[in-house]
C-alpha cells in the first residue's frame, strides 16, 4: 500500500514537473517576437525577422499570414528558394491572398529554370475556378456540406415530395457531381503527393543515390518538383516535364504544413 | 613510231613508279629530317598604307607555328601550301603558312620569333625588323588609290553644322571594297546626308573615280575634337607580269576576267580630323535663346478667324531651314491668356536642303477662346544664331485677330482635328518591381492547424447517410404498420357489420328510429374497412368505383348502388317507405355484403 501511494506520489511530482517545464517553454511571448520580428522588416533587418519568425512558426502557430511574412523576409535576404517554399506553404492556407500571390509571382521570376509544366492540375484550375480558390479545408467543408444537403433532400423525399425539392434535389446532385471529383483531387494532391522546393543556389541531379552518380541536369534555387521517394538522405524527385532523378536531402525542402 | 610510243610508255611508267616511291617515302623522310622553322617577309620598309606577306616555312613536321601576339598589326591569314623536293637523293618537304600584316602605328617593331612544338621541344624561327612610315606626300602624288577625310569647316560653333566627307579615289580597278572602320564621332550629332555618290574627277592630271560619303555633324560641347580616322580595305587589281612581248600584253587581255591579272589587297586610312568647337557669341545673344543655330524660316496660319466661344481653332507654324531644328522643337507661345491651349505633337521632316541636313518641322496648337469679342494672337517668334551672317536673328509670324462669338445652346463643345492627338496614351511603364509588404495584424497567431479534419470529414460524411438510411427504415416500418392495421380493418369489417346489423334490426321496427342513416353508416363502414379507406364521406359513385375494381360482379354493385339510393333518399329524399319495403332492402343489403365479403376474401 504504501509502495503504491509513493508511485503515485512521485508520478504527480513527475507530471507537475512535465507541467511546469512546458509553462516555461511556453513563457516564450509569441506576440511581442512577432512583433519584434515585423518591426526588424520594416527596418530592413531581414535576418532578424527570419530568425523570428521562423521561431514562432516552430512552436506550432501554422498561420499562412505567418509563412507569407516569412517569404517575405527570405526575400528579401535573397534566399529566393526559401521564399518560395514559404510562399507556397502560405498559398495551403490562403490562395485567395492577392499579396501572396504577387510576391509568389515576383519570387519566380526570380528563378532560373524554365520547367514546362503539363499537369492535370493547371487543366483542373482552367475549368474549376474554385479548385485553385479554396484550399483544401474549405473545399473538403464545401463538399461536405452538399453531401449533407444531398442526403437530407434524399430523406426527406422519403415521406414528402413535391416540384420545388425535385429542382433542389438535382442540383444539388449536379453540385455534387462538380465538387466531389475537384475535391477528392485536392484531397489527394494535398495529403498525398509531396512538393518539394529547391533551396541551394544550384544542385545536382544525379542518376541513383550516391556521390558518384551520372548528373542527369541541374536545378537552380526555387525550382518545384514533385517528391516521390526519400532514402538515407536522399530524395527521388520528378519534374512536371517528366524529368526525373536523385538530389540530396539537405539542398531541398518539402512543401507541407 | 613504235618506238617513240615504248619511250612514252617507259617514261610514263618509270613517273608512276617514283610517284609511288615519293608518296611511301615521304612520311619516313619527314620524321628522317630535322624539324626547323624559317619566318620571312617579302618587305621591311613600308609605309602605313601597304602590307608585309609574312611566310613561316616549317620543315620536317605538320605542325602548325605558333603566331605570337603582334597588337601593331592587323593579322590576315592567307593560307599554307606544301612542297616535297628531291636534291641529290634528299628528299625534304616544308609546309609554307602566309599571313598579311596590316600596320596600325608608324613605328620600327620586331616580330617573332614564332614558336614550333616538336616531341616536348620547342624550335625558334628567327626575327624580323619592320619599319612603318607615313606614307609620304609625293607618295600620296602618285597613288592610284588613296582616301580622305575633310569637313567643310574645322572652326564651327556650338551646334553648327559641319558637313564630314569621306571620299575613297581610285585610279585603278579595284575589288571588294568595304568600310571596316567608321569614326565614332564623339562630342557630335551625326545625321546622314543621303546615299554614297560616284563620280570621276581628274586630280593632278589623271582621272579619277571618287566616291563620296557624307554625314552632317553637330558639335555638342565646346573644344577641339579629334575624329578618328577611317579605314577602307579593298583589293587593287594588278596585271600579272609576264616574260617577255606576247600578243595578250594589251588592255583588254589585262583584265580579270581573262586571268592575267591578280588581287593585291589594300587597307586605306584617313587621317584624324581635328575640329576646334567655338562657343556661341555672347553678344547679342537673346533672352531664352533655345541653342537653334542655323538658318530658318517660320509661317504661320490658323484654321478660322471666327469662332463661337468654346469651339475650337488650329494655330499651325512651320519652320524650315537648316541646322539642329531636329532636337530642339520647342517654340515657346506667350500672350494667349484668353485661350485654353492644347499642344499637338511636333512633326519633324527632315530634308536635305542644299546639302546641308536640315527639314520642316510643323507644331499645331489647339486654341479655345474662353472668353467672347475680338481677341488677340500676338506675334510668334523665336531667336536663332546665323552662322552665315554671323549673328543672332530672329523668325517672326503673326499676329492674328479672331472673332469669338457667343455659344450655341444646342452644342457647348466642339471636337477639333486638333484636339484628336490630343489625348495620346502611353503605356505605364514599370520602374521598379518589389515585393508587397508583411501582414502585421494579429490574426496570423490563429492556429490553422485542422488536427481533427478527419474525424470531422467522416462524421460529416457519413452522418448523413446515417440519417437518411434511419429515415428510410422508419419509412418502410411505418409503411409495414399501416399495412398491418389496414388488414385487421379488413378482416374484421364482417365482424363488425354483422355485430351492427342487430342495433340496425331493431331500428328497422321502430318506424320513429335514424334507419336509415344508421343503415347506410354500417354498409359505407363495410365497404371503407373492407377497401381499407375513410369511410365517413364515401359517396355513391366512390364506392361503385371500388367494387367494380374489386372484381365484384356487376348485378350486386347496381344492388348496392340501388340499396344506398335507398338510404339516402329516404333520409333526403322525404319519401315515406312501407316497412316492408324497408325490410326487403334490409335484407337485399345483407345478402349483398355477404357476396361481396365472399368474393374480396378470394
Amino acid at each position: 500500500m504504501k509502495k503504491i501511494i509513493l508511485t503515485l506520489a512521485a508520478l504527480i511530482l513527475f507530471s507537475m514537473i512535465n507541467v511546469y517545464a512546458a509553462d516555461e517553454q511556453d513563457s516564450v511571448d509569441y506576440p511581442r517576437l512577432f512583433l519584434k520580428a515585423n518591426e526588424a522588416y520594416v527596418g530592413s533587418d531581414f535576418k532578424t525577422s527570419v530568425v523570428c519568425y521562423e521561431k514562432i512558426i516552430s512552436s506550432g502557430i501554422i498561420n499562412g499570414e505567418m509563412f507569407y511574412n516569412l517569404g517575405n523576409s527570405y526575400l528579401k535576404t535573397g534566399e529566393v528558394g526559401r521564399a518560395i517554399l514559404n510562399y507556397r506553404k502560405a498559398e495551403l492556407l490562403m490562395p485567395r491572398d492577392e499579396d501572396l500571390q504577387a510576391n509568389l509571382g515576383y519570387a519566380y521570376e526570380l528563378t532560373r529554370d524554365n520547367i514546362e509544366c503539363k499537369e492535370l492540375v493547371s487543366f483542373i484550375e482552367n475549368f474549376c475556378f474554385w479548385y485553385s480558390k479554396l484550399n483544401v479545408y474549405e473545399l473538403s467543408y464545401l463538399f461536405l456540406a452538399v453531401n449533407f444537403l444531398f442526403w437530407l433532400l434524399l430523406a426527406v423525399r422519403c415521406f414528402y415530395r413535391n416540384e420545388v425539392l425535385k429542382i433542389v434535389f438535382y442540383i444539388t446532385v449536379f453540385l455534387m457531381l462538380v465538387i466531389g471529383p475537384s475535391s477528392g483531387f485536392k484531397i489527394y494532391n494535398h495529403y498525398f503527393v509531396k512538393k518539394g522546393v529547391v533551396t541551394h543556389k544550384e544542385i545536382l541531379v544525379r542518376s541513383g543515390r550516391t556521390i558518384n552518380g551520372t548528373v542527369l541536369f541541374k536545378l537552380h534555387e526555387g525550382a518545384e518538383f514533385v517528391w516521390l521517394q526519400e532514402n538515407e538522405g536522399w530524395v527521388k524527385i520528378s519534374l512536371c516535364d517528366g524529368k526525373k532523378g536523385w538530389v540530396q536531402k539537405k539542398v531541398v525542402d518539402c512543401i507541407i504544413l | 613510231m613504235i618506238k617513240n610510243i615504248y619511250h612514252k610508255y617507259y617514261n610514263l611508267k618509270t613517273f608512276y613508279v617514283l610517284a609511288v616511291l615519293a608518296t611511301l617515302l615521304l612520311p619516313c623522310s619527314l620524321f628522317a629530317e630535322s624539324v626547323s622553322v624559317t619566318a620571312m617577309v617579302d618587305k621591311n620598309d613600308i609605309t602605313l598604307e601597304d602590307y608585309i606577306l609574312l611566310r613561316i616555312s616549317v620543315k620536317g613536321t605538320r605542325d602548325n607555328p605558333e603566331l605570337p601576339e603582334m597588337p601593331d598589326f592587323r593579322v590576315q591569314s592567307r593560307g599554307s601550301s606544301s612542297q616535297v623536293s628531291i636534291v641529290n637523293g634528299q628528299m625534304t618537304s616544308s609546309i609554307e603558312y602566309n599571313y598579311l600584316l596590316h600596320p596600325e602605328k608608324t613605328g620600327s617593331y620586331t616580330i617573332g620569333p614564332f614558336y614550333l612544338k616538336d616531341r616536348g621541344d620547342r624550335i625558334k624561327s628567327n626575327k624580323i625588323r619592320i619599319n612603318i612610315q607615313e606614307a609620304s606626300a609625293a607618295e600620296e602624288a602618285s597613288k592610284d588609290v588613296f582616301v580622305v577625310a575633310e569637313v567643310d569647316n574645322d572652326r564651327p560653333h556650338i551646334y553648327q553644322q559641319i558637313i564630314y566627307t569621306f571620299k575613297f579615289c581610285r585610279a585603278v580597278k579595284i575589288a571588294n571594297a568595304s568600310l571596316t572602320e567608321t569614326p565614332s564621332f564623339d562630342g557630335f550629332i551625326k545625321e546622314d546626308l543621303g546615299k554614297e555618290k560616284e563620280y570621276q574627277k581628274v586630280i593632278n592630271g589623271r582621272q579619277f573615280v571618287v566616291t563620296e560619303i557624307k554625314y552632317a555633324l553637330f558639335p555638342t560641347k565646346t573644344g577641339v575634337f579629334k575624329i578618328t580616322p577611317s579605314t577602307l580595305q579593298c583589293s587593287v587589281v594588278v596585271s600579272k607580269k609576264r616574260r617577255g612581248r606576247s600578243q595578250f600584253n594589251n588592255s583588254f587581255f589585262g583584265d580579270s576576267f581573262f586571268g592575267f591579272s591578280e588581287t593585291v589587297p589594300k587597307v586605306l586610312k584617313s587621317g584624324f580630323v581635328t575640329v576646334m568647337v567655338q562657343p556661341l557669341p555672347a553678344v547679342g545673344k537673346p533672352p531664352g535663346f533655345t541653342n537653334l543655330v542655323g538658318n530658318f524660316e517660320m509661317t504661320s496660319s490658323l484654321s478660322s478667324k471666327k469662332v463661337e466661344k468654346g469651339e475650337s481653332v488650329t494655330l499651325t507654324l512651320n519652320i524650315s531651314g537648316t541646322g539642329n531644328l531636329k532636337n530642339n522643337n520647342q517654340i515657346e507661345t506667350g500672350g494667349l491668356q484668353n485661350f485654353k491651349v492644347y499642344d499637338d505633337k511636333p512633326v519633324f521632316e527632315p530634308k536635305i536642303i542644299k546639302g546641308k541636313a536640315g527639314g520642316s518641322l510643323v507644331i499645331k496648337k489647339a486654341l479655345v477662346p474662353l472668353v467672347e469679342g475680338k481677341l488677340k494672337i500676338p506675334e510668334i517668334s523665336f531667336s536663332f544664331y546665323n552662322p552665315d551672317s554671323g549673328r543672332y536673328e530672329k523668325a517672326v509670324t503673326g499676329p492674328y485677330v479672331m472673332d469669338v462669338i457667343p455659344a450655341k445652346d444646342k452644342e457647348k463643345f466642339a471636337v477639333v482635328e486638333g484636339m484628336k492627338n490630343l489625348a495620346v496614351k502611353q503605356d505605364v511603364k514599370i520602374l521598379g518591381k518589389d515585393i508587397l509588404p508583411i501582414h502585421t495584424g494579429l490574426n496570423a497567431f490563429s492556429n490553422e492547424t485542422h488536427k481533427m479534419f478527419f474525424l470531422i470529414s467522416l462524421i460529416l460524411l457519413f452522418a448523413p447517410v446515417v440519417l437518411y438510411f434511419t429515415a428510410f427504415l422508419y419509412k418502410i416500418s411505418r409503411e409495414k404498420k399501416e399495412e398491418g392495421a389496414g388488414l385487421t380493418r379488413q378482416r374484421n369489417a364482417y365482424k363488425l357489420f354483422k355485430k351492427n346489423i342487430y342495433a340496425a334490426s331493431k331500428k328497422l321496427k321502430d318506424s320513429n328510429s335514424d334507419f336509415y342513416q344508421f343503415a347506410q353508416k354500417i354498409l359505407k363502414d363495410f365497404i371503407a374497412d373492407r377497401f381499407n379507406v375513410p369511410g365517413n364521406a364515401l359517396t355513391v359513385n366512390e364506392m361503385e368505383a371500388m367494387l367494380l375494381a374489386g372484381e365484384i360482379p356487376v348485378e350486386i354493385v347496381d344492388n348496392m348502388k340501388r340499396i344506398m339510393l335507398f338510404y339516402d333518399s329516404g333520409q333526403f329524399g322525404f319519401k315515406q317507405y312501407s316497412a316492408q319495403e324497408k325490410e326487403e332492402i334490409f335484407d337485399l343489403m345483407k345478402k349483398c355484403v355477404v357476396l361481396v365479403n365472399k368474393k374480396l376474401k378470394r
